[in-house]
C-alpha cells in the first residue's frame, strides 16, 4: 500500500468534442440549434462538477520472459494477453492505474432517469465517461513528467481489462493491487466496477538500462 | 552573492536587460551516465559523490552559463521523505555549497526548487500552508548554502508554484525565477495555460517567468511569443533536447546540439530573456546557445497590453475600455438574501455554487464574492467560498470585503490574480489593505471616498483617486492594476449625482488613463421599474468608456442593452459577441418544419411546450386520434430518419422522444374517452441481463419503443433468466429484448435464447449493448440492433414476421 498514490477530485483535461462524438455527433452532418447546444454545454459543465475524479496508481515490476504472459513479479500475478505482452516488451516496470468519478454523478444520472429526464441523463452519462477516462490521461501525463528526468518514458498507449485480448477478469488484479476497496470502489462477480464510472489501465515504463 | 553582497531584484533586472542570460543544461541525465543508479535519492548520491556535480557544473560555467542551478530538484521535504531523509536544511545547504564551489564566482547560483510530487487540497492531502512551510525549510537550507537567487522549476500545479514563491518571498528578498512545465497541448496537466501562469506569477512577485521541460524548443518559442505582449517581467525558456526515445536500452533525445542551437535566434525574436536547456541537454548545447546569443538582446514587444488582467487557475480575463464591458456578477452577496445568509452561517456552499454557475451561464466573466454576514467568522467563510469557487468555476473572483484579515486569508489560497473590492482613501483601508493587495499581487477597485465620506462632486473624487494612486505607486502598482469606481449614487435622492459619476468615468478614461467600473443597481434604488433606470444608466456610462460593471447578469433587459451598447460603442469588434448571442440563425433549425405546431414540437424536442400546444389543438376541435396519427407519429418517424442520417444525434432523438411521450400522456385519456385507441404494435419484455448493472442504454430503448407504439414491460437491470422467461410466457410477449454491456455477462443472452428454443416458447429475441454484435446474435439465434432507433425498426420487422 506504501507506493500507491491517490489524488482526490483532480481537474481532468477532457475534450468536450469527444463527449459529442460519444453521443453520435458528426461535425459534417449533425445540425444543432444554438439553444440546444447551450443547454448541452450547461449539462456538461454540471456533470463536470458532479464528477469527483479520484485517481489511484502505483508502479509495479514486471517480466515478459514468457510468451504472451505479463507477470507482475512482486505480486505473483499474471495477465495473459498477446497484445499487452507485445506492448510491454521493453518494460521492466509498469503503472497500474484507476480513475473513478465517484457516486455523486451516478446517483444524479439514476435520479434523472427515474424522473423521466432521459436527455439530460445521457448527456451526463457521456460526459462522466469522458471525464473519467481523462483521469487516466492525467495519471499518464503526471507520470511522464516524473519519468522524463530519469530518461524514461511511457509506452505509446495504455491497456484496460476488457480491451482487445486482455480479458475482463483481469480487472480483479487491478482491484486488489490498487486497493480499490479502500477508495470506495466495489467489484461484482462479473468484474464490473461500481461506481460505474470507474476505469482501470496499465501502461509500461520504458527505462534506459542501468 | 556578488562580492559578498546579496543580489538584489534591481541588479537581476539590470543583468537581464544587458543581454540574453544563459542558464545551465541538464544534470540528472549526465549523472546517470556517470553511474548514478536509478531508484535511489539522487541528491543523496551527489552528496556522496560531490565531484560529479562539481565537474558537470564547471563545464556549464565554462560553456557560458551565467546562472547554474543547485542540484536540489528533489530536495524538498516531501520528496526527501520518500527516501526517509529528514535533514532538509542540511542537504540543501551542502548541495548549494557544491554549486558555489563549481561556479567559483564566475556564475550565479540559483537555489533550485521543484514539485513536491504531492497535490494539495482539495486534490491531495496537504494544505496550502503545509506546502508553504515545507518549501520554507528548503529555502532556509539553500540560503545557508549561499545561493544568489532562486528558481522554482518544472511546476505542474500553479497553486504549488504559488506556495513555493510565497515561501521564498517570506524568507528573503532574493530574485525568484518561476518556470512551469506545459504539455504539448499548451497546458499544465492541471489545466493552466502559459498566459494564465504568467499573469498569476508575475503579479505575485516572480522576477522572471517561463517554461521548462516537457517539450523541445519549437513548442516553447510559440509559448514565449504568445505571452510576451503581457509580460512585465523577463521571460525564461529551458527546453528539452526534443523528446526521449529508447534506443538499444539507452535514452536518446532526438535533437542534437547543432539543431537545438539553431532555435536561439527564434527564441530571441520571440522575446526570451533567459535561455538554457532541460532534459537531454549537455554543456555542448549550452555552449551553442551562449555563442549564438552573444551580444544579442531580447525583442521587446511594441504592443504591450495595458489591459487590467485577472486570472483564475485556468483562464485570464482582460478588462479594458476597448473590449466589451466586463460583467462582474454581483449575486454571491448575502445582503438582503436570507437563505444565503443562513447557508453561510451553516457553512454550506450549495447556494454559492448555484449562483456561481447561473451567473457564469448568463455571461459573467468575474464573480464578486461577499461573505458579509454579521456574527460569522468572515475570514473563514470567505476563504471557504474562494476555495470552493476556485475549483468550481474557471472565471476569476472579485473579493468583496473590507476586512484585512478576511482578504489576506482568501488571497493566500486563491490560485490566481484576484480583484479586491475595494480600496478607498479611508486611512484604515489604505494602510492595511493596500500592503496585503500588493503582497499577493491582487488588482483592486479604487473607491473615491475618504474618511469624510463620498464627495458629491466629480472634481473632489478625482483628487482622491490621484492621492490613492500616489500611494499605490509606492507598492509598485501602475494604472493598469486597478479599476476606478465611478461611485454610483441613488438617482431617486439626487438626480444630479448620476452625471457626477459619468464625469468621473469620462475623466478616468480620457484624461487619467485607467479602467473604470460601476456597481450598477444603486442608481435605481427607491424607484419603480428599476430595470429601465439601470439599463439606461449603464448605456450612458458605457458611452463614456466604462470598462466593467458589477450587476446581476440574470437581468435580461439590462443584458440586452449592455450587449447592444457594446456594439454601438465599438467595444464589440465586428459585433461578434452580439451576433453570437442573438445570431440570425438562432431558433431556426436546418431541418424542415411543417405548419402543424404539434409536429414541430416533436421535431424540435420541445417537451415543455408540447402539452400546451396539444391542448390548443384539441380546443380548436382537432380530434385526438388525428393528432396522434397525423402529427405525432409522422413527427417521431421523421426524427428517426434524421437520426439515421446523423442530422440528429442522440440527445436530439431522446429530446423528441420525451416530447412525444409528454404529448401521449396527455392525449391518452381523451382517446380512451372516445373509445379510440391507437394500435399497439406488440408486446416486448425488456431487461438488462443477470450480472449486468448498466441500464441507461436499455432505458433509452424502452423510451423509443414506447414512442413507436409498443407495449414495453421493462424488468430493469441485473434480471434473472427465470424472471425474463416467465414474464414473456405469462404476458404472451412478441419479443424478449435483452441488453448487456460486458463480455462477462453477454453469455446470459445465449442461455435465454437456448431456453426459448428448447422449451419451444414462441417469442423473438432481440439483443443489443456494447458487448454484442450481429455475428453473436446470429450465433445464438437472435436479432440484433445497434442502437435505440434500430431496435424500433428491428422490433417492427419481427412483429410483422409473426
Amino acid at each position: 500500500m506504501n507506493n500507491i498514490k491517490y489524488f482526490n477530485s483532480i481537474k481532468t483535461q477532457y475534450k468536450r468534442s469527444l463527449i459529442y462524438t460519444r453521443l453520435g455527433f458528426e461535425k459534417t452532418n449533425t445540425s444543432i440549434e444554438p439553444e440546444q447546444k447551450k443547454q448541452i454545454e450547461k449539462w456538461i459543465t454540471e456533470a463536470e462538477f458532479l464528477c469527483k475524479v479520484s485517481v489511484i496508481f502505483r508502479t509495479v515490476c514486471l517480466s515478459t520472459n514468457q510468451k504472451n504472459k505479463v507477470i507482475l513479479t512482486q505480486h505473483n500475478e499474471t495477465m495473459i494477453s498477446k497484445s499487452l505482452w507485445n506492448l510491454l516488451q521493453n518494460s521492466k516496470e509498469a503503472i497500474l492505474m484507476a480513475a473513478t468519478a465517484g457516486v455523486g454523478i451516478m446517483d444524479e444520472i439514476k435520479q434523472l432517469q427515474e424522473a423521466g429526464n432521459m436527455t439530460k441523463a445521457i448527456v451526463y452519462d457521456a460526459a462522466a465517461s469522458q471525464i473519467t477516462d481523462a483521469g487516466l490521461d492525467w495519471v499518464m501525463a503526471y507520470s511522464k513528467q516524473q519519468l522524463i528526468r530519469k530518461g524514461a518514458s511511457l509506452t505509446h498507449m495504455r491497456y484496460s481489462p476488457g480491451y482487445g485480448d486482455l480479458e475482463l477478469y483481469n480487472q480483479d488484479i487491478f482491484y486488489r493491487l490498487l486497493n480499490l476497496e479502500n477508495w470506495g470502489v466495489e467489484i461484482t462477480e462479473n468484474y464490473m466496477l461500481i461506481p460505474e464510472k470507474t476505469v482501470t489501465a496499465i501502461v509500461g515504463i520504458e527505462s534506459p538500462k542501468s | 552573492m556578488i562580492g559578498g553582497i546579496e543580489l538584489t531584484k534591481e541588479q537581476f533586472k539590470e543583468m537581464v536587460s544587458k543581454g540574453i542570460v544563459i542558464l545551465d543544461g541538464a544534470a540528472g541525465t549526465l549523472l546517470q551516465e556517470l553511474g548514478m543508479p536509478t531508484g535511489i535519492c539522487p541528491e543523496k548520491w551527489v552528496l556522496d559523490n560531490p565531484q560529479s556535480i562539481i565537474n558537470i557544473q564547471k563545464q556549464y560555467v565554462d560553456s557560458g552559463s551565467d546562472i547554474v542551478y543547485t542540484f536540489t530538484f528533489g530536495a524538498n521535504e516531501l520528496k526527501l521523505k520518500e527516501f526517509n531523509i529528514d535533514d532538509v536544511i542540511g542537504i540543501n545547504r551542502e548541495l548549494a555549497k557544491l554549486s558555489r564551489q563549481a561556479a567559483n564566482g564566475k556564475a550565479l547560483v540559483a537555489g533550485d526548487m521543484s514539485p513536491t510530487g504531492q497535490l494539495m487540497e482539495p486534490f491531495g492531502m496537504y494544505t496550502f500552508e503545509e506546502v508553504v512551510c515545507s518549501y520554507k525549510k528548503q529555502v532556509a537550507g539553500l540560503l545557508e548554502g549561499g545561493v544568489d537567487l532562486f528558481v522554482i522549476e518544472t511546476m505542474m500545479d500553479i497553486q504549488e508554484a504559488r506556495a513555493a514563491l510565497i515561501a521564498v518571498k517570506e524568507s528573503c528578498d532574493l530574485p525568484v525565477i518561476v518556470t512551469m512545465t506545459f504539455e504539448r497541448g499548451g497546458h499544465t496537466i492541471n489545466g493552466t495555460d502559459p498566459l494564465t501562469a504568467l499573469i498569476t506569477l508575475q503579479s505575485l512577485g516572480a522576477d522572471a517567468v517561463g517554461c521548462n521541460c516537457s517539450t523541445g524548443p519549437k513548442e516553447m518559442i510559440e509559448i514565449i511569443e504568445k505571452i510576451k505582449p503581457y509580460a512585465k517581467v523577463p521571460l525564461v525558456a529551458k527546453p528539452n533536447a526534443g523528446m526521449p526515445k529508447l534506443v538499444d536500452g539507452k535514452t536518446v533525445f532526438d535533437m542534437d546540439a547543432t539543431e537545438f542551437t539553431r532555435y536561439t535566434d527564434e527564441f530571441i525574436k520571440a522575446g526570451v530573456n533567459l535561455l538554457g536547456g532541460c532534459c537531454g541537454t549537455t554543456p555542448e548545447y549550452i555552449l551553442g546557445l551562449s555563442e549564438a546569443a552573444k551580444g544579442k538582446r531580447a525583442y521587446e514587444s511594441a504592443n504591450k497590453s495595458n489591459d487590467l488582467i485577472l486570472s483564475s487557475s485556468r483562464r485570464i480575463v482582460s478588462i479594458s475600455n476597448n473590449l466589451p464591458t466586463c460583467l462582474i456578477g454581483e449575486r454571491i452577496n448575502p445582503t438582503g438574501k436570507k437563505k444565503l445568509r443562513q447557508e453561510l452561517r451553516d457553512g454550506s456552499m450549495d447556494l454559492v455554487t448555484e449562483y456561481a454557475m447561473d451567473q457564469v451561464d448568463e455571461g459573467a466573466l468575474v464573480l464578486d464574492v461577499n461573505a458579509g454576514v454579521p456574527g460569522i467568522d468572515e475570514a473563514k467563510i470567505l476563504t471557504k467560498m474562494v476555495k470552493t469557487l476556485s475549483t468550481f468555476v474557471t472565471v476569476p473572483l472579485c473579493l468583496d470585503s473590507s476586512s484585512p484579515e478576511a482578504l489576506e486569508s482568501a488571497l493566500r489560497v486563491y490560485p490566481g490574480r484576484a480583484l479586491i473590492n475595494s480600496i478607498s482613501a479611508e486611512e484604515s483601508k489604505l494602510e492595511k489593505i493596500l500592503p496585503i493587495a500588493a503582497k499577493y499581487g491582487a488588482a483592486f477597485i479604487l473607491l473615491p471616498l475618504d474618511d469624510n465620506g463620498v464627495p458629491e462632486k466629480a472634481d473632489d473624487r478625482i483628487k482622491i483617486i490621484e492621492s490613492v494612486y500616489e500611494k499605490a505607486k509606492e507598492y509598485g502598482y501602475t494604472k493598469s492594476d486597478f479599476l476606478i469606481d465611478g461611485l454610483v449614487m441613488t438617482a431617486a435622492s439626487n438626480q444630479e449625482a448620476s452625471l457626477e459619476t459619468i464625469k468621473v468615468i469620462n475623466w478616468s478614461n480620457k484624461e487619467f488613463g485607467a479602467n473604470t467600473v460601476i456597481g450598477l443597481s444603486n442608481i435605481s434604488f427607491g424607484l419603480p421599474e428599476r430595470t429601465w433606470i439601470n439599463a439606461a444608466f449603464l448605456a450612458m456610462a458605457m458611452s463614456q468608456g466604462l470598462s466593467a460593471v458589477i450587476m446581476n447578469p440574470g437581468s435580461q433587459e439590462t443584458m440586452r442593452i449592455k450587449r447592444a451598447t457594446d456594439v454601438l460603442t465599438g467595444k464589440d469588434r465586428g459585433s461578434n459577441h452580439y451576433i453570437k448571442t442573438y445570431g440570425a440563425d438562432r431558433g431556426i433549425t436546418r431541418v424542415e418544419k411543417q405548419e402543424a405546431p404539434v409536429f414541430n414540437c416533436v421535431l424540435e424536442g420541445r417537451q415543455s411546450e408540447i402539452v400546451d400546444v396539444v391542448k390548443a389543438e384539441l380546443t380548436k376541435g382537432v380530434p385526438p386520434v388525428e393528432l396522434v396519427d397525423n402529427h405525432l407519429i409522422p413527427a417521431i418517424s421523421r426524427v428517426g430518419e434524421l437520426y439515421q442520417a446523423k442530422t440528429y444525434f442522440l440527445p436530439q432523438l431522446i429530446q423528441s422522444a420525451e416530447a412525444m411521450e409528454a404529448a401521449m400522456s396527455y392525449i391518452t385519456p381523451f382517446l380512451e374517452a372516445e373509445k379510440k385507441q391507437t394500435n399497439t404494435k406488440g408486446k416486448i419484455v425488456l431487461a438488462t441481463v443477470k450480472g449486468d448493472i448498466h441500464d441507461i442504454g436499455k432505458n433509452i430503448v424502452a423510451l423509443m419503443l414506447r414512442n413507436y407504439g409498443f407495449n414495453v414491460i421493462d424488468l430493469g437491470k441485473d434480471v434473472e433468466e427465470e424472471v425474463i422467461i416467465k414474464t414473456a410466457v405469462n404476458e404472451k410477449a412478441d419479443i424478449i429484448a435483452l441488453s448487456a454491456l460486458m463480455t462477462t455477462t453477454m453469455e446470459q443472452m445465449r442461455k435465454i435464447a437456448d431456453r426459448v428454443k428448447t422449451e419451444g416458447i414462441e417469442v423473438n429475441i432481440l439483443i443489443g449493448g456494447a458487448a454484442v454484435d450481429e455475428s453473436y446474435a446470429t450465433q445464438i439465434g437472435a436479432a440484433y440492433a445497434k442502437d435505440a432507433y434500430l431496435a424500433v425498426k428491428k422490433a417492427e420487422e419481427l412483429v410483422v414476421k409473426r
